[in-house]
């Protein structure tokens, strides 16, 4: 039985359902996110609104989703996003991939807009729209659950918006039945404009594949491996999930607040670890994975939900908060309205300074002193952003839309790289991960590389890493902190094909990248990866063939990007990266701008685009066989949009 | 002494590898619905349950059998089925207490695990020891063993709440 994929196309408008196969993508872009980007780049026309029926949104499962490859349950979602009009990127886990893969799908697009709510049930080959009146205005969990019962199938899987996406919040989210959310870049504000409020799967035809008997013993072999890996028995042991935020050595690496200090008195006496044993329910993760990386919590028989590293930060540090309730209870609601914990809490952070330097007072925010910390302030301002109330309408926005909305000095104070508010790393002593940060059209996944280096200790080193630098980049620079060296630009380019390897399958790149740390060959997994990829499609292709493929993707999302009026000018980091750290151990360290510009051209020409505007050339994407960009930009059917400020 | 699968509910964390495994052991695809194995999940997921044919006993599966097609592998221990002697008529289906049979989608045939023949790839394979294979007689103090870590775990809880 051979593997066959399909692309399900769904238009709310004219409500009709096309079915193809992904064949004609598979040769060049292998799946996943690849074909995803495929799609948007031929689906969606340049200089749309992204919250206008226009739009497009892709859900991208790959080749070896539904499977027993390891940690096969991830999703990719894009679409243009409502933040910063880029190519989304945007990623959820739990049961919902594997469950539509079985259904004998791989992606679905979403086109058009409908004029009342709608859900989509996809049972295997049927495929139905229906009322969802009766859901609007429902909790992600409440429609979760509705849907179960209406559908009666307690097997279905469902993701699905809630009040925050139906009210076009600019940074919801699209939650899963299991609890995790494709949180950033606003994808949940996209379905919101669609007025799809869920989408329930149900697959019983499960995943073919080419060479079932060499397929189960790669996964086997994997699967082996990642039970018997260091990162495995971390995960296992800590009550907090190796989780960043209880490290100790974190506080050297973290923000607090607006990215304004690098270290926060409080930060020590969290009791996380003493709160989490209290109110854990277990640890849980996503569909056939070994590692469990999240956790379930349910506090005081109320407050249920499930969290990951980032939420945490989000919504302790980042608003000064010390107060593990009034964090939880952050989280709850957050996934209750279905919006990027990551992104409110940067929102909040952005208030809490705007009051602190008395730019505003609580007489523009609804009678509420966004104090530091202030618990009440928080937890209001979530409810009213979810629901637009209020204040809580311009927080909507985003940070850069609402700053502009306060008005007089509040657009200074805006932390934000392309109107995201970014990781909590103190940026500035890492040059490598601010690279990422800065090419990157909205969350860059710090993986592979730009970790080591942002947990490099120069005065500690990890020999054996060094050592992989010199042999992978050229110079052991490329680790270490502190430098602006070409070995630290190719270090950043391999960590960007890197993480987008498992993107293409449909695996999850923390099963893949957080191990690879630990293991003294970094091509073993991924070498496991071309294996599985191989025998599930019958195809022969080498680890390079997908590492080029990463690179073609690369290229594609940077001309989608270039369509909507990206250009080099547009990758900045926010002006307090070159502003020293004032406190912590890194106290006075700063970015130089000189020299990280000079860093983004190197960047530039060791990918074979234009130093000046920072794009690909013609020459590049001919030599990755992107013809129809070329082509495309030739015919001048393309008018770029140029972005202002 | 033949071995049998001990399941731990309390440890399921729920990921589902064993149906893959299951599934694609024998059927050659990756289907929860072909797997012999499946882990029911109740309240948003919550609670996790594996459900897999106990080899019982004294199997209601076997007596339901109008044909006599179900037996039992001595070398195993396993409840298998004569596909030949099979009707097809699913008594044994209905009679199982647990669904521990059930019907493949595809084939329209009876399925309910076989131990791998000895070498269950779903304990094989389960990350957290919610399944394990042991021997029949070492089974009772295999479960008391982990009752007693769950008790040490909740006691030494309780005490550390006091500091």
């Amino acid at each position: 039985m051979d593997h066959q994929r399909i692309i399900l196309k769904v238009d709310l408008c004219r409500k009709t359902v096309e079915k193809s196969s992904t064949a004609p993508f598979d040769g060049r872009f292998i799946g996943g996110r690849g074909i995803g980007s495929s799609l948007m780049l031929q689906l969606l026309p340049p200089g749309v609104d992204a919250l206008g029926p226009e739009n497009v949104l892709i859900f991208s499962t790959g080749p070896l989703s539904g499977t027993a490859a390891p940690a096969s349950g991830r999703v990719d979602v894009t679409g243009k996003s409502p933040i910063n009009d880029y190519h989304a990127v945007s990623n959820f886990g739990g049961f919902w991939g594997s469950e539509f893969s079985q259904a004998g799908y791989n992606h679905l697009v979403v086109q058009g807009a409908g004029e009342d709510p709608v859900y989509l049930s996809i049972d295997n080959d049927r495929v139905e729209f229906k009322d969802a009146r009766h859901l609007w205005g429902l909790s992600t969990y409440e429609t979760i659950t509705t849907l179960r019962e209406e559908l009666r199938d307690p097997e279905i899987q469902v993701i699905a918006i809630g009040p925050g996406g139906e009210n076009r919040v600019r940074y919801a989210s699209i939650n899963s039945s299991m609890g995790d959310a494709a949180g950033r870049m606003g994808m949940g504000a996209v379905m919101g404009s669609k007025k799809l409020k869920a989408v329930a799967v149900r697959g019983t035809r499960g995943v073919s594949l080419h060479d079932p008997k060499r397929f189960m013993e790669v996964a086997r072999k994997t699967h082996r491996f990642l039970r018997e890996s260091e990162t495995f028995a971390n995960f296992k042991i800590s009550k907090a999930n190796g989780d960043p935020m209880f490290s100790r050595k974190a506080e050297d690496q973290l923000t607090f607040g607006n990215f304004e200090t690098g270290a926060w008195d409080k930060f020590g006496g969290l009791k996380t670890e003493q709160y989490f044993s209290k109110h854990k329910i277990r640890r849980t993760g996503c569909f056939g994975c070994p590692l469990q990386c999240m956790h379930l919590v349910q506090v005081s028989g109320g407050d249920f939900g499930l969290s990951r590293c980032m939420n945490f930060q989000s919504f302790l540090g980042t608003v000064w908060n010390d107060d593990l309730g009034a964090m939880w209870e952050a989280i709850v609601l957050a996934n209750q309205y279905g919006l990027d914990s990551h992104e409110t809490g940067g929102v909040i952070a952005l208030m809490m300074e705007l009051y602190q330097n008395g730019i505003i007072t609580a007489g523009d925010t609804d009678g509420i002193p966004l104090e530091r910390g202030n618990r009440e302030a928080i937890l209001q301002m979530i409810h009213k952003i979810a629901r637009r109330e209020g204040i809580g309408d311009i927080l909507a926005e985003g940070p850069e839309r609402a700053a502009q909305a306060i008005g007089g000095r509040a657009p200074d104070f805006v932390v934000a790289a392309k109107g995201l508010f970014p990781h909590g790393y103190q940026f500035q002593v890492v040059e490598g991960t601010s690279l990422m940060q800065a090419v990157s059209s909205g969350e860059p996944f710090q993986t592979y590389g730009t970790g080591v280096e942002r947990t490099m200790d120069p005065e500690k080193p990890n020999l054996r890493l060094l050592a992989q630098a010199k042999a992978l980049y050229g110079a052991e620079d490329a680790y270490l902190p502190g430098n602006y060296s070409e070995a630290k630009v190719r270090m950043v380019i391999d960590s960007e094909h890197r993480s987008r390897v498992p993107d293409l399958l449909g695996i999850c790149l923390t099963s893949i990248v957080y191990v690879l740390k630990t293991v003294p060959d970094i091509h073993f997994l991924y070498d496991r990866q071309v294996e599985l990829f191989n025998a599930a499609t019958g195809r022969s292709i080498s680890r390079d063939e997908l590492f080029r493929a990463a690179e073609r993707l690369v290229n594609l999302e940077r001309s989608i990007d270039a369509r909507e009026g990206l250009t080099r000018q547009n990758d900045t980091l926010p002006r307090r990266f070159y502003q020293p750290l004032d406190s912590g151990k890194n106290r006075g360290k700063v970015l130089n701008e000189q020299k990280m510009e000079e860093m983004k051209s190197t960047y530039y020409r060791l990918r074979g685009w234009d130093v000046e505007t920072g794009l690909p050339t013609p020459e590049k994407l001919m030599e990755l066989g992107l013809e129809e960009i070329v082509q495309g930009k030739r015919a001048g059917d393309e008018k770029p949009i140029r972005k202002t400020g | 002494m033949a071995k049998t699968l001990l399941i731990y509910p309390e440890k399921c964390l729920g990921c589902r590898i064993c149906e893959m495994f299951c599934s694609l052991s024998h059927t050659d695809t990756c289907n929860p619905a072909r797997s012999r194995i499946n882990i029911i999940k109740m309240d948003l997921d919550v609670r996790c349950v594996p459900m897999v044919c106990q080899q019982c006993a004294d199997p209601v599966c076997e007596k339901a059998c109008p044909s006599g097609a179900i037996f039992r592998n001595e070398t195993t221990g396993a409840m298998e089925t004569d596909l030949k002697r099979c009707t097809g008529c699913r008594m044994c289906v209905l009679a199982c207490p647990f669904g521990g049979t059930g019907v493949d989608p595809w084939e329209a045939t009876v399925m309910r695990c076989d131990l791998c023949q000895g070498e269950p790839l779903c304990a094989e394979v389960c990350p957290y020891g919610a399944i394990v294979y042991v021997e029949a007689d070492r089974q009772a103090l295999h479960k008391k063993r982990s009752g007693a870590e769950r008790f040490l775990t909740s006691l030494e809880n309780q005490i550390g709440k006091g500091n």
